[in-house]
């Protein structure tokens, strides 16, 4: 069954994407992962993190790829050995030296082959499989020949990016933000340099180098004929709007393409659904074969930022019928919600009554986590989702 | 003082070649067509006519084209002495092949672990272009091979499997040349950029000058001639002033960690 790989920036993602359907989370720790400005996990975060995880059957996996520095490199043994000892179900590494450490002081880890290494082909992943690699993460580049080629050539398992965020650049193989901030990309300083505006030499018209986000919606069922092991999403500093959202999405394509019910009305509901949430167009990149000109942006940012996260479910009086909400996003009686959860049949609701911890009558929620209480016959549970109603399915049928 | 027997020059064009052997002795790097990206000038196999040449293949390879490299290696000219590569799967195509081999993964090898990791398999890595003087140093003492320096050239910065160029042109139905340069709208950074087909490489603005670097043992000191004349090349290794403005790149210069790192 293939394992769907959920991004959590800190224990509150975390739980909340398992919540919402991931098997596993892969997250970073304190030191030497590429999401350097994150949150991040202390390694008692990471023990909580595993052994949360672990109770519910599923796994973690810690990253450790950042391109080590000599500095770098102190304290990374004691390091990989306490994350043996929290017993992570993996690490992903991207740098040889952090591949021979394990291997030569048989340190109990499985080893999964960052994407910062940029496997594209079966004799670069028969490398690294010689080396003890469990599993690599292909490069978002990995087209379905290559995929096809490496999984038939090596029976490694493979994990492959199916949406989220693409680097302009193959990964690992870009130092802009070196060059323009001093900041290390490769030690997770990123300042995403590609995505800003250029001048180019002979034209008037902005020069811009940033790619659609990546979406494999349409091809999960191919992906899974081809072998893939691990579906990833990328985000580890996304919002946990976007983590619920987006997980509960996947999870329900990929259990329905499991169970053969997957309707063309349901994938384009997801579909509408994913784009919604990331706020920026996407497309399959590299699967079907190389971007063209449609598959990158030209004018500067061309997201809508929206406000669709409203609240999310603290707790539901039973005996007075009532939601209590976090409020996230301004609301106001007469909106048009709806309601999403793991184990929630989403629906829709117009917002008739608005009170306030206190039990007074309001009519706008417009603080930020401010506790309100909204009348509701259906019992809601704990981590549900009140967000904005944007699309009907029935408009796909 | 230039040691001319240990230069790597990455050839462009083949006239460079007679000019640098009036003054001395190098050898020769050429990009391989249809197997190196960010160089106007690539040259076939039967091209490359100079005894001891090395090879620069430096795309990352899908499996098509690594196989098409394979039939390569069958019929692969006595003229070659070496070849400089990126991508891990030819470490294994071209073990039996009697000529020296370089790793050079761009921006990935920057400690003494990393690199000695690679040479358990090949006889060289390319040194990091990112790193300070001081991480050379250390590295250099602790690597198990003599390694290559990169003592001069525009650094490469990105590369991308993205026709960025291109797809420039056909958005807006321009013909902007190829190649060319940006320059970043706020900051005001300036890269230079060039796209074949198989993808796009961006470079520095600014000529690297790590000549500093030829005080210390190495299997070559590498010039990449991309966007350099013949005479910046001779000028150079006859130790005359450069015409372009140059920097050290970050030999002196450390990168930030995390964001608070620049607050120390």
């Amino acid at each position: 069954m293939v394992e769907l790989l959920a991004p959590a920036g800190d224990l509150e993602r975390l739980k909340l994407a398992f919540h919402y359907g991931a098997d596993a989370c892969y997250i970073g720790g304190k030191d030497y992962s590429l999401r350097a400005n994150a949150k991040n996990f202390s390694l008692e975060d990471i023990k909580e993190a595993v052994d949360y995880a672990h109770n519910l059957n599923k796994k973690v996996y810690v990253t450790v790829n950042i391109i080590f520095h000599n500095e770098d490199l102190d304290g990374l043994i004691r390091y990989l050995n306490e994350l043996s000892k929290i017993n992570v179900d993996a690490v992903i590494v991207s740098d040889i030296a952090v591949i021979n450490i394990i291997n030569e002081n048989d340190i109990d880890l499985e080893v999964h082959l960052s994407t910062q290494a940029s496997t594209l082909n079966s004799y670069a992943a028969s490398f690294w499989k010689k080396l003890n690699i469990k599993r690599i993460v292909l490069a978002r580049e990995a087209s379905k020949e290559d995929i096809k080629a490496i999984k038939e050539k090596t029976g490694l398992d493979l994990e492959v990016f199916i949406h989220g965020a693409m680097c302009t650049s193959f990964s690992g193989r870009c130092v802009l933000s070196n060059y323009a901030t001093n900041r290390d990309s490769n030690r997770g300083g990123c300042a995403q340099v590609c995505r800003w505006m250029f001048d180019i030499n002979g034209s008037d018209n902005t020069f811009m180098m940033m790619p659609k986000d990546l979406n494999m919606a349409y091809y999960l069922k191919d992906l899974i004929d081809l072998g893939v092991n691990s579906f990833k999403v990328e985000g580890r500093m996304r919002s946990i709007y976007y983590v619920a959202s987006i997980i509960m999405t996947y999870r329900d394509l990929i259990d329905k393409i499991n169970s053969n019910t997957l309707s063309k009305e349901d994938l384009e509901y997801s579909i509408a659904i994913l784009n919604r949430t990331a706020n920026r167009e996407s497309a399959p990149q590299f699967f079907n074969g190389l971007p063209t000109y449609k598959e990158q942006y030209y004018n500067g940012r061309e997201e809508q930022s929206n406000q669709d996260f409203l609240g999310i479910v603290l707790d539901y009086d039973e005996e007075n019928q009532m939601v209590v909400i976090e409020q996230r996003n301004f609301f106001q009686k007469g909106d048009k919600v709806e309601f999403i959860g793991p184990n929630l049949e989403t629906f829709t609701y117009e917002i008739n009554n608005i009170y306030d911890i206190d039990n007074n009558l309001i009519d706008v929620a417009r603080h930020p986590k401010m506790i309100v209480k909204i009348p509701l016959s259906i019992k809601l549970n704990k981590d549900d989702i009140m967000r904005i109603k944007v699309f009907d399915k029935n408009d796909f049928i | 003082m230039i040691k001319m027997n240990k230069l790597l020059i990455l050839v462009q064009n083949k006239s460079l070649i007679n000019k640098v052997k009036k003054v001395d002795k190098a050898t020769f790097l050429f990009p391989l067509e249809g197997y190196s990206v960010g160089y106007p000038n690539t040259f076939k196999l039967d091209e490359i006519d100079e005894f001891g040449a090395y090879i620069l293949v430096n795309r990352l390879l899908d499996e098509s084209s690594i196989n098409s490299f394979k039939e390569l290696i069958d019929n692969f000219p006595k003229n070659i002495k070496g070849i400089v590569f990126e991508d891990l799967g030819l470490i294994d195509l071209i073990k039996d092949l009697d000529i020296t081999k370089i790793l050079w993964q761009s921006h990935l090898n920057a400690s003494y672990l990393s690199i000695n990791g690679f040479l358990k398999y090949v006889d060289s890595v390319m040194m990091s272009t990112d790193i300070t003087i001081d991480e050379i140093k250390l590295i250099l003492s602790k690597a198990d091979k003599p390694l290559v320096l990169p003592v001069l050239g525009y650094i490469p910065v990105m590369y991308s499997r993205r026709y960025l160029l291109s797809n420039f042109n056909i958005n807006y139905n321009e013909n902007v040349s190829n190649p060319n340069t940006i320059k970043e709208e706020v900051l005001k950074d300036e890269f230079k950029i060039f796209e074949n087909e198989y993808g796009t490489v961006l470079y520095s603005n600014t000529l690297y000058n790590g000549k500093v670097l030829m005080d210390y043992d190495a299997l070559y000191y590498f010039i990449n001639s991309v966007f350099l004349s013949d005479e910046d090349i001779i000028n150079f290794i006859t130790n005359n002033e450069l015409n372009d403005e140059y920097n050290d790149g970050f030999l002196n210069k450390k990168t930030i960690y995390k964001l608070k790192d620049g607050d120390k």
